[in-house]
């Protein structure tokens, strides 16, 4: 018995030990999917949900539902995370990552201006009146046979209510899918936590070449 | 003049003798014409490896000079050169072939076949708008409307390596005359430069001609994938 009890403390220790380890390693929440050959590094603290959570738990992606083949995920930082905080403009750094198919409209229609359009219909939003403002110059991508953009965006207006972000989206050559990552949070956050979001952009890493 | 050496002894009579070399010389040059027309190709190979495009077009036709091109209003450098500075798509090279002299080709839709092979740099507002649709208007603005458009075959798409691309087919009708086409285009990942090979004529030329224009559009290769 006192051997049982010794061995489990050893092994309790030993998961501690390992943990800690692990934890002092760890450099961050990785975000990835093997099957949609997707791969996102987050800070570490970084809380993630999966379609469901963000459906349930945010008003905007709500209104979007994803279809079973398309890969969403979320993410958001701070000491209170909620899925809530995701495309507005919180005060701490959220995340989205989405791999999609695309329709053969989209196929033949797309074009590297088009990329900014692919999870958030921006174009549509702002003949609505929503305002998007260019926070840099477009970037257009090439790597392999993917070709992508990175744009960023101010969307909205006032200081409550207008939100920084910046979208990296990556098609695979014959254009037939897409891969999506976005990372905002108010402006003001956008500014302080500016070298972390790059971070988190450059980690963004589409493998295969999309085939 | 001969070359023919003296007769050995033993040897038959020269006129016999002469009679058996020429039956020999006619079985020999008939073996080696026959031989050589086998070897003759019945394509040529036209393209650039500069510009890494080629397709193969009948022997019996020619390639025209840009004498030619600038008749038929294909070629204007001025302009190139103005849409090059103003950083706007501009074609750097261009090749027209057809079974008749450039003197007899008076235009696209008149009574001779042609193929007609082009690769565009992409200026930099077609580098961000350009789609597979949009590729489809890169020599004839078969989007535009122009005249009345129909299709000849349900768009194909390409996608090999880091190309992507359309194969299309469109008869185009205007008050002035019709034109009838097949046409491969595709562009690179980085959406820089497009290679585009059209081949048509008339309606009723095209459809005689339609064997010869699907062998010249499935030999078109490109293999300069770089920006």
């Amino acid at each position: 018995m006192a051997r049982g009890r010794l061995s489990c403390f050893a092994l309790a220790a030993s998961v501690l030990a390992a943990s800690a380890l692990v934890g002092a390693c760890s450099d961050g929440v990785i975000l990835a999917s093997d099957a949609q050959q997707l791969y996102v590094r987050l800070p570490s603290g970084w809380h993630v949900y999966g379609a469901r959570a963000v459906e349930a738990g945010n008003s905007f992606f709500s209104a979007m539902s994803a279809s079973p083949e398309q890969y969403f995920e979320g993410a958001v930082a701070g000491p209170r995370p909620h899925p809530s905080a995701i495309w507005s403009p919180s005060a701490y750094p959220w995340a989205i990552v989405e791999a999609q198919g695309l329709t053969s409209g989209q196929q033949l229609q797309m074009s590297v201006e088009g990329l900014s359009n692919v999870l958030i219909p921006i174009d549509s939003l702002a003949e609505q009146g929503a305002e998007f403002q260019q926070l840099s110059q477009p970037q257009a991508m090439v790597r392999g046979r993917l070709r992508g953009s990175l744009v960023s965006f101010e969307y909205g207006t006032g200081p409550d209510t207008a939100f920084d972000y910046e979208q990296a989206t990556w098609v695979n050559n014959p254009t037939t899918k897409a891969w999506v990552l976005i990372v905002g949070c108010s402006p003001t956050c956008y500014q302080l936590y500016r070298s972390t979001l790059g971070r988190v952009v450059n980690s963004f890493y589409v493998g295969n070449e999309g085939t | 003049m001969s070359l023919t050496p003296a007769p050995a002894p033993g040897q038959r009579p020269a006129g016999r003798r002469r009679a058996a070399a020429g039956s020999v010389t006619f079985v020999a040059a008939a073996i080696f014409a026959g031989a050589l027309a086998g070897c003759t190709p019945s394509t040529n190979y036209v393209g650039s490896a500069q510009h890494g495009l080629y397709f193969e077009v009948p022997n019996t036709w020619r390639t025209f000079t840009s004498v030619t091109l600038k008749r038929l209003q294909l070629v204007n450098e001025q302009e190139f050169q103005t849409a090059a500075a103003e950083e706007q798509t501009y074609p750097v090279y261009i090749s027209l072939s057809s079974p008749v002299s450039g003197g007899r080709f008076s235009n696209l839709a008149g009574a001779y076949p042609w193929a007609l092979a082009e690769v565009h740099a992409l200026g930099v507002a077609d580098q961000q708008t350009l789609s597979l649709d949009g590729l489809e208007d890169q020599l004839f603005p078969v989007d535009e409307e122009v005249g009345n458009e129909s299709e000849l075959f349900p768009a194909r798409l390409i996608s090999e390596g880091a190309l992507r691309g359309t194969v299309i087919g469109y008869q185009i009708d205007t008050p002035t005359g019709s034109l009838a086409f097949e046409q491969a285009a595709v562009m690179n990942s980085a959406t820089t430069k497009a290679w585009v090979l059209s081949v048509g004529c008339a309606p009723a030329c095209f459809r005689a001609n339609r064997h010869i224009f699907d062998h010249i559009v499935s030999t078109f290769t490109v293999t300069g994938q770089k920006g």
